[in-house]
């Protein structure tokens, strides 16, 4: 079925919304997931892809290079290794490491990673950036007022920079990881080995390179409307911005052309808002036609479109699907 | 400068025991090092324990515990910690046992953070054999701890854990890979 998908490459905007609906899942706690695809920002992060595979080699874990200057060349001094503890006394070394420290020490083999998975964490909401600078940013859900943001920038800094913010009653904890010259593999293998350490759904992506969404769908892939999978999503929005003039109305007949659509005028009882993280409450666009897939268990995903034009002729296209019931 | 005396955090035991006559024992290490240590302070081991108990129910002499695999450096560790707690109620290490933020004495952090890693597992390995809730509590959040702000490269030098191509082909990784 993937390789369906991937040959509706009329436009990205098709392609992910094609993907995102028809792609195997294993996902199964999600509640929102927005996408935001701007066209405008894609020279930015190819830049730094180009930069990349330049110097790109080994991920992160593997690479030589990554090692701090004076310890490059030699062996670490400590050959007794934690790993060789009794896996009791093992898994509570692990239990007492802090949640940066936990993804710090998932990167440091294999081994470590699947040590950490025994761990049960709470779990986390994920949220991803992908823009300029890549930022992953974790919460616990009505846990302590804490986030975790770590990112990997393009700006000459440290090799590791960590600090923590108290502003009010909330702590920020901020990891800066430099860039250097591999970032989007080693923030990828991050981000992977934060999914499944955690066990956690990513909720929000920003993003405006295709090849985010295509890693994303491969490590978290969708299925909303067979019913087994992303169950709990219950809203997702893609938005495009672009100076060209797209024909919509076809790549949404590309996109939409393989599902079982029904055609509702007028609103049939919809909610017109969504909330979203338990934060804001998002106003939905009026619109007059919807086109809905209904589940086997009731549950309806209505599929619409909303427009928004701005100066110098760029258009954001959004593309909305709200999951709700009668 | 000596150590500071333990913080009041830590709940203390309500009153001081009236202080009994030291029991003492020899304890011989794996690698034939003998010891001498209180009774009181063995018992916190519950392995050890139950040993003495068996020795005190038949009647017989208890001349020496034989402790097959912990090495005489270790045992010594191990004795030290031992006896600076051999009047704590257990039921507080019990409690703490599965607490997220275990509060370390001074007393305990200076001795625990002395010790370079490896003799820090040494003897956190040779609590869990000797099955000493207190002191790998306090081991294991040591461990945690020292992991504080430590990029990538620092904790895989802190940790001991090779680079994937440093590992040998032939590993003997059993239950976790």
């Amino acid at each position: 079925m993937r390789s369906t998908v991937h040959q509706l490459s009329v436009s990205n905007y098709s392609s992910i919304l094609g993907v995102l609906l028809l792609s195997n899942s294993h996902l199964n706690s999600d509640h929102l997931l927005i996408l935001t695809f701007a066209e405008r920002r894609a020279s930015k992060l190819a830049e730094m892809s180009v930069a990349g595979k330049r110097k790109a080699g080994k991920p992160f874990s593997q690479r030589k290079n990554n090692k701090l200057p004076k310890k490059s060349k030699s062996e670490p001094k400590n050959r007794i290794s934690l790993l060789k503890l009794p896996r009791v006394v093992l898994l509570e070394c692990i239990a007492n490491l802090d949640i940066s420290e936990i993804i710090v020490f998932s990167l440091l083999s294999k081994r470590a990673k699947n040590i950490a998975k025994l761990i049960p964490w709470s779990p986390l909401t994920i949220r991803l950036l992908l823009e300029y600078d890549l930022q992953v940013t974790l919460k616990i859900p009505n846990g302590p007022d804490q986030t975790w943001n770590i990112r990997y920038n393009n700006r000459e800094t440290s090799e590791f920079l960590q600090l923590s913010k108290l502003i009010g009653t909330s702590v920020n904890h901020c990891l800066s990881l430099k860039n250097n010259g591999n970032a989007i593999e080693d923030f990828k293998q991050m981000v992977e080995n934060i999914y499944e350490v955690f066990q956690s759904p990513i909720c929000r992506i920003d993003t405006c390179d295709e090849q985010f969404i295509e890693w994303i769908i491969k490590i978290q892939p969708t299925e909303w409307h067979k019913g087994s999978k992303l169950h709990n999503l219950e809203y997702l929005k893609i938005e495009t911005s672009s100076l060209r003039n797209l024909n919509d109305k076809n790549y949404a007949n590309e996109i939409l052309k393989d599902l079982n659509l029904t055609v509702s005028v007028g609103n049939d009882g919809r909610p017109t808002k969504v909330r979203i993280d338990d934060e804001f409450v998002n106003t939905l666009p009026h619109v007059d036609v919807v086109r809905n897939l209904i589940r086997n268990d009731g549950m309806i995903g209505s599929i619409f479109r909303s427009y928004t034009s701005h100066h110098f002729r760029i258009t954001d296209r959004c593309f909305h699907f709200q999951v709700w019931r009668k | 400068m000596a150590p500071k005396k333990n913080s009041a955090k830590r709940p203390q035991p309500s009153t001081p025991k009236p202080s009994a006559p030291a029991r003492i024992v020899k304890v011989q290490s794996s690698d034939g090092h003998i010891l001498q240590a209180d009774v009181r302070a063995l018992l916190l081991s519950s392995t050890l324990a139950a040993t003495i108990k068996g020795y005190d129910d038949e009647n017989k002499p208890l001349e020496k515990l034989e402790v097959n695999n912990v090495v005489g450096f270790t045992l010594k560790l191990v004795l030290e910690w031992c006896e600076k707690h051999k009047e704590d109620d257990p039921a507080i290490a019990q409690a703490e046992k599965d607490k997220k933020n275990i509060f370390i004495p001074s007393w305990d952090r200076h001795f625990l953070t002395k010790l370079p890693m490896g003799n820090l597992f040494d003897l956190i390995t040779a609590a869990y054999h000797l099955d000493i809730t207190g002191l790998i509590n306090y081991g294991c959040k040591t461990v945690a701890n020292s992991a504080k702000g430590k990029s990538t490269e620092e904790m895989r030098e802190l940790f001991g854990i090779p680079e994937p191509w440093e590992q040998p082909s032939t590993s003997t990784a059993t239950w976790d890979d």
